[in-house]
């Protein structure tokens, strides 16, 4: 039989229900706008011995599988993001479309030396020609110079982002941490939400994938399969780049002690930028300084063989570096011709002084002359294969970014989609729990009148 | 598909990033020097640029040598004209001086004329450049071509030079190209001087006329390879002037060529940029009805 007692609880419980769903609801609208929130589900049933309703623990309405492919997508992502923008400062030193690039200082040269080989008598060509060497001398320095700085940015932005990736995995760790020991429901939930935000900026910027444990918490595993979190463990990253000749960067897990690991290959942002200073920036360097030594040894090789207006022989052009490395920012002319125009070996004829040009005409198209770099090309063709190389991978990167984006646009349309706060679903959870509300304060009412009809009875 | 907060935040997010990119891009084209300024833009039109601006400046090259030879054979052949006047004023005097009507001291005094003029003759072969070199000595250029005993001092080297695709001259003048193979040119006028010079003591078997005479064949001769040399320079020249004729037509070519890949397509542009515009604005409004929309459900 129904008695009072049961029509209060039963009331109550609606109440309370409705103050559950409210609340439920009210948090979603709170939280519509913040990133990692999944909209919250409040399951509701049956009290046993049919008492009423109860409300169980809010659930959190997420999509592993999704949240998988945007960490994924945001790897790829950052990945060529960040070479699309190194590249992008790079290329403007291959850009001779300007009308300043070395390929520029290289036809200015072989202007200088062709008046040289029309006139080799005299000295105020000759003059130009000293001047314009060391115009394309600075012109390597500076090419040199800009692509350096394109590969030590690269490292300081590594290095940064390491930084970042490690103070992240902290508070993964933490969270993991306090989600284990959090009773389920809202406060759970929120974690959850807080981590899932955070695991989006970690994805971005190295590229993990998210194991889930039993306990709740989450592992991420780096692409070459070491943890950069275990659970509440947090990994140490550090980019180490070695010294020149052979400069690259690593990244590295540090232990105790400082002992430190390989990381292998990593994705994200860290994964592009070690990329493009190992296998972007760095060849290119070597690339450069090998123009540079090829072509000035070429260049002394052919002037050494001539003869100068004083009918000297032997002299070198170029001051030579000991190798190739850094050769880009020393090329500087020989003692013998700086500030000696007379020095220079026009001729090939000891008996045709002044006027023989022979050896002009050698050294004038020493630039374009096939078989100068070890591989078999000239230097002029070297310099427009690398700058188109730079140019082709920039789109390639250009290309990836675009891909990367739309995909990662679908992917985080869908996921909020799916997991999203719906502003007039929520009105709707708040009125329905407002009628119920009203319904229960209808109970209420008529369960008063009813006791003060029978205490009136009574009394 | 569910229609959530997050949602209508992303799209409105993406397509003003979009929208905004869109119209950057438009716009930076619209205001650029060049359809191309970087080679990622488009590396294909990139490379062609860059050979036609190769080529443009392989044409500059030979175009400066072209000037630096035009101006030394443009001053030979003005020297050698007048070198041709000074043999032309003379075989005159030759002409005049081969009579019997001519006493000895008209031939003395004509003998000191014709000196002169082969001293002004070796004056023009002996005189230097601008720069310093002179002209007819062949490779030589640092040498005086006449010597002060008349020798010639030159060399008959030549340098050539590329003037045009292809194309190359000699750049060199050398002794032989003007004076003659044996410097007939001032021998010729040697033998008039010696022919004109009456002897001391005077010899009455002498027949100064006949002698005179001889020489003409001599000036004849000489002014024969002068005026070769000049016609020779003349041709030169005439290369030099067809070079620039083919150079100018190249260069003509090859910049209607660089201005069709570098220039900026206003008028296709203009529509894109207007269209961008729209969109944007579009996008915006759009934006701002849902910020509507979205405040009016919170306020309910």
């Amino acid at each position: 039989m129904t008695t009072l007692q049961h029509i209060l609880s039963i009331t109550n419980s609606g109440l309370q229900t409705s103050q559950a769903v409210v609340a439920s609801a009210s948090r979603n609208i709170a939280n519509a706008n913040t990133p990692g929130y999944a909209h919250e589900t409040l399951p509701l049933s049956s009290q046993l011995g049919g008492l009423g309703v109860v409300a169980g623990t809010a659930i959190a309405s997420r999509n592993a599988l999704l949240e998988q492919g945007i960490a994924a997508t945001s790897a790829r992502l950052g990945f060529y993001q960040s070479q699309t923008n190194q590249l992008d400062s790079m290329e403007l030193a291959f850009n001779d479309l300007d009308g300043t690039g070395l390929g520029i200082s290289m036809r200015d040269f072989e202007s200088a030396v062709s008046a040289v080989a029309a006139n080799p008598a005299s000295i105020t060509d000759r003059g130009q020609m000293l001047e314009s060497a060391r115009s394309l001398a600075a012109t390597f320095a500076s090419t040199r110079e800009s692509v350096a700085r394109a590969a030590n940015d690269a490292n300081e932005q590594a290095v940064s982002i390491a930084q970042e990736i490690n103070s992240l995995a902290q508070q993964v760790a933490q969270l993991n941490s306090r989600i284990r020991s959090a009773r389920p429901g809202e406060e759970r939930n929120s974690l959850i939400s807080q981590r899932a935000a955070v695991i989006d900026s970690i994805g971005g910027r190295i590229g993990v994938d998210v194991v889930p444990r039993s306990d709740g918490t989450v592992s991420l595993i780096s692409s070459s399969g070491r943890p950069i979190v275990d659970s509440t463990f947090p990994a140490t990253l550090a980019v180490n780049v070695s010294p020149p000749p052979a400069s690259e960067a690593r990244v590295e897990f540090v232990g105790e002690g400082d002992t430190r690991l390989p990381a292998g290959s990593v994705g994200g942002e860290l994964g592009g930028l070690v990329e493009f200073h190992n296998d972007i920036a760095q060849p290119a360097l070597e690339r450069i300084d090998e123009l540079a030594y090829s072509f000035m040894d070429a260049f002394n090789e052919a002037h050494r063989s001539g003869f100068t207006l004083n009918g000297a022989t032997g002299y070198d052009f170029f001051d030579l570096p000991s190798g190739a490395q850094g050769a880009a920012s020393k090329v500087a002319l020989s003692r013998d011709v700086d500030g000696h125009p007379e020095n220079i070996a026009a001729a090939a004829d000891l008996a045709a002084i002044p006027g023989d040009n022979t050896n002009a005409l050698v050294l004038q198209g020493i630039l374009s002359q096939d078989g100068v770099m070890a591989d078999g090309s000239s230097v002029v063709n070297a310099w427009e294969t690398l700058g188109s190389s730079v140019s082709h991978t920039l789109l390639r990167t250009q290309a990836g970014v675009d891909l990367e984006q739309a995909s990662l646009d679908q992917l985080e349309n869908l996921l909020a989609s799916e997991t999203g706060v719906n502003i007039d679903e929520e009105l709707i959870r708040v009125t329905q729990a407002n009628t119920a509300l009203s319904a229960a304060n209808t109970v209420l009412q008529e369960l008063q009148t009813m006791t003060d009809t029978i205490l009136g009875m009574v009394g | 598909m569910r229609i959530t907060q997050q949602l209508v935040a992303n799209m409105v997010r993406q397509r003003n990033e979009r929208a905004s990119a869109n119209l950057y891009d438009v716009t930076s084209r619209v205001t650029a020097n060049s359809a191309v300024e970087r080679p990622s833009q488009d590396p294909v039109r990139a490379t062609r640029i860059n050979n036609l601006e190769r080529f443009a400046h392989d044409l500059d090259i030979l175009d400066t040598s072209r000037r630096t030879i035009k101006s030394d054979l443009t001053a030979a052949e003005s020297l050698i004209a007048s070198m041709q006047d000074i043999l032309v004023s003379a075989k005159e005097i030759a002409i005049g001086m081969a009579s019997d009507n001519a006493s000895d001291d008209n031939r003395a005094n004509a003998a000191t004329e014709v000196q002169r003029l082969l001293d002004q003759l070796v004056g023009l072969a002996n005189r230097r450049q601008p720069g310093g070199k002179y002209i007819f000595t062949g490779l030589s250029e640092g040498a005086q071509p006449i010597a002060d005993d008349g020798s010639y001092q030159g060399d008959s080297g030549a340098r050539l030079v590329e003037i045009g695709p292809g194309v190359s001259i000699e750049a060199t003048i050398t002794g032989d190209d003007v004076f003659g193979p044996n410097q007939e040119v001032l021998t010729s006028m040697r033998a008039l001087i010696g022919a004109l010079t009456p002897e001391d003591p005077p010899n009455p078997a002498r027949d100064q006329v006949q002698e005179i005479r001889d020489t003409f064949s001599l000036l004849d001769r000489g002014h024969e390879y002068i005026t070769l040399g000049r016609t020779e320079i003349g041709g030169r020249l005439a290369t030099i002037e067809d070079v620039d004729n083919l150079s100018l037509d190249l260069r003509n070519t090859a910049a209607l060529e660089h201005a069709d890949l570098t220039a900026v397509d206003l008028a296709r542009l203009s529509p894109e940029l207007s269209t961008a515009q729209h969109v944007l604005t579009a996008v915006v409004e759009t934006t701002r009805s849902l910020m509507q929309q979205a405040a009016s459900s919170w306020l309910r």
